[in-house]
């Protein structure tokens, strides 16, 4: 904690944020407006923070105008990730059969792009949810690209086959520190506004920010996370292991997932300077960052190296 | 994989099987001598190649061009698999017959059966597109199972019979009899078709955003092949036709439980 930048007169601690391989895809929800494009996107994305309790950590990656996407619509695009293969072949299927083929007018499209020879590893949309059809399914192949078409009560929902799934990072963080909820709160929104201008990005928490912070373990068995000490300002006089000093009473954390390390480490630098350069009257103090001493995760993200 | 080009010299006295001018055959031979000693069937007669086409290279990777009136030629394309194969003019029966990919473009019209299984097979196109500049014969696609099919001009009788799935695009007059025995598959045709209330439904007005993945799909294709004069400009305005101002969807053929759609602008 003893060695600083500094940016716009707040500390920014030379540490490192640590984070994981994940598995990662894209999907494209498109719709007759942008209001269901959004609700579908809304519905499909809730209960999707961490990977701790949902298995998933998907969020809106960002909004799509009619010419970006597949079929003249608006749309929006996700991005989700979880720790296993198996996991995404789980939760993208249903999410999607509850979400987004009960949505009125809404399509959904694997927003990767294929490469050649097709990747083998899939993620079944389609393949799924045509069952649904009861029979009445209509499977159309498009140049190389396989939809299938599912009667419902507004006329069919149109979907891929399936989408490739790829290789991400998830966990790139950083903590904001200040003296009060206010201050803190707004340069974390002010972070979050301009991440989501970073393609290939998100931030999956409510309003792109945890309060909850977690460390590795916890004293019961059951649990392999559990609150972070040493972020917890009422826990900073009686616990050893606090890195909160004695003005700062607020932390709250962003934690971004992203398609690739460039992404991410984007996303840290364009978040850290808005949230320096936010209209907090000297109430943000200090950013850092979140790590295990460099054990757990094989992409480290220093945060001096990145602000360069 | 070589490239070749063949031009008519004469045109022959019979009908010919045209079976062994195959771009997948042809790619592995890189002596024109030897494509001219490949054997056609001329009537009851075999005849080399050389005596019916000139040969010589071409520059491009895995395409076959043919160039003259070929309506005396038959079974062209068949059983193609990758690749283009691109003729300048028109062709006779059994063109692209039981195709499973690649590209075939026809510049002229084509004849009977375009994409149908020969013979005593059962399954048709299975894979692939091809594209009519003018207009086809009958049954085009007759037991097709997958790829498309553009025809530009008309098409004769019984479009789709026995289709099974894939989609043929016919962007003017049919004939009679469409989408006879068809179990799946689409057909996008101008107008309302002449079909047997018996065995097709009444139509029905639909939206589907699978139309504008075609047309999407389709101007993309043809945009990236332009050079190669693949356009399927009245093929586009139709699928883009429906795509914006939706469409009339019949279904059938009942009699044999299908559930194909014919398609039709409203």
């Amino acid at each position: 904690m003893d060695e600083f930048i500094q940016l716009n007169g707040i500390r920014i601690n030379a540490t490192f944020a640590e984070a994981f391989d994940m598995k990662a895809t894209r999907l494209i929800i498109t719709a007759d407006d942008r209001q269901w494009a959004t609700d579908a996107a809304a519905a499909m994305t809730g209960f999707g923070t961490s990977v701790i309790a949902c298995g998933i950590e998907i969020a809106v990656e960002r909004e799509l105008a009619v010419d970006e996407t597949p079929d003249g619509r608006p749309g929006v695009a996700i991005l989700a990730f979880t720790v296993s293969g198996k996991e995404m072949e789980k939760q993208i299927p249903q999410r999607a059969g509850q979400c987004i083929l009960t949505c009125p007018t809404t399509a959904l499209f694997a927003g990767i792009e294929e490469t050649t020879p097709k990747s083998d590893k899939r993620i079944p949309i389609g393949k799924s949810l045509r069952y649904f059809g009861d029979g009445n399914q209509i499977s159309k192949m498009i140049g190389s690209r396989r939809y299938w078409r599912i009667p419902v009560m507004d006329g069919e929902f149109v979907c891929d086959h399936d989408v490739s799934r790829i290789d991400g990072i998830g966990g790139g963080n950083f903590i904001l520190i200040g003296n009060n909820v206010k201050a803190v709160s707004t340069a974390c929104r002010a972070a979050v506004q301009a991440i989501r201008t970073v393609d290939g990005v998100i931030t999956p928490f409510p309003g792109g920010v945890t309060r909850s912070g977690s460390k590795v373990g916890s004293k019961y068995a059951a649990l392999f996370a559990s609150t972070n000490n040493a972020f917890c300002p009422t826990l900073r006089t009686m616990d050893p292991s606090s890195e909160l000093t004695r003005d700062e009473s607020v932390a709250m954390e962003i934690v971004i997932d992203g398609l690739s390390t460039a992404a991410i480490a984007h996303a840290m630098r364009v978040g850290i300077q808005a949230a320096c350069d936010s209209q907090t009257d000297g109430g943000l103090l200090r950013i850092t960052a979140g790590n295990y001493g460099g054990k757990l995760g094989r992409h480290h993200f220093h945060l001096a190296e990145i602000l360069k | 994989m070589n490239s070749w080009l063949l031009e008519l010299r004469q045109q022959p006295e019979h009908d010919v099987d045209a079976s062994a001018i195959s771009l997948r055959a042809l790619a592995q031979i890189g002596d024109p001598d030897q494509i001219k000693r490949l054997t056609l069937r001329c009537g009851q007669e075999p005849r080399p190649l050389g005596d019916l086409f000139s040969v010589s290279k071409l520059q491009s990777e895995n395409e076959l061009r043919l160039v003259g009136d070929l309506t005396r030629f038959h079974r062209l394309g068949i059983d193609h698999r990758s690749g283009r194969i691109t003729i300048q003019g028109s062709v006779g029966n059994y063109a692209g017959a039981m195709m499973s990919g690649g590209e075939i473009f026809i510049a002229g019209a084509a004849g009977d059966f375009l994409a149908a299984p020969v013979d005593a097979f059962r399954s048709g196109m299975s894979g692939g597109r091809i594209v009519v500049r003018d207009a086809a014969g009958d049954h085009v696609g007759h037991r097709m199972r997958r790829g498309e099919i553009f025809i530009e001009g008309a098409a004769g009788d019984f479009v789709g019979s026995h289709q099974i799935a894939g989609t043929i695009v016919v962007a003017a007059e049919i004939g009679k009899s469409i989408g006879y025995a068809m179990r799946r598959g689409t057909l996008i045709v101008t107008e309302p078709p002449d079909t047997s209330r018996t065995r097709f439904s009444e139509p029905i007005e639909a939206n589907s955003v699978i139309c504008p993945l075609l047309g999407r799909e389709t101007k993309a294709w043809a945009t990236k092949n332009r050079a190669l004069s693949f356009a399927c400009n009245n093929v586009l305005q139709l699928v883009d036709r429906i795509a914006v101002d939706g469409f009339q969807s019949i279904r059938g053929d009942f009699a044999v439980g299908g559930q194909g759609e014919i398609l039709f602008p409203r």
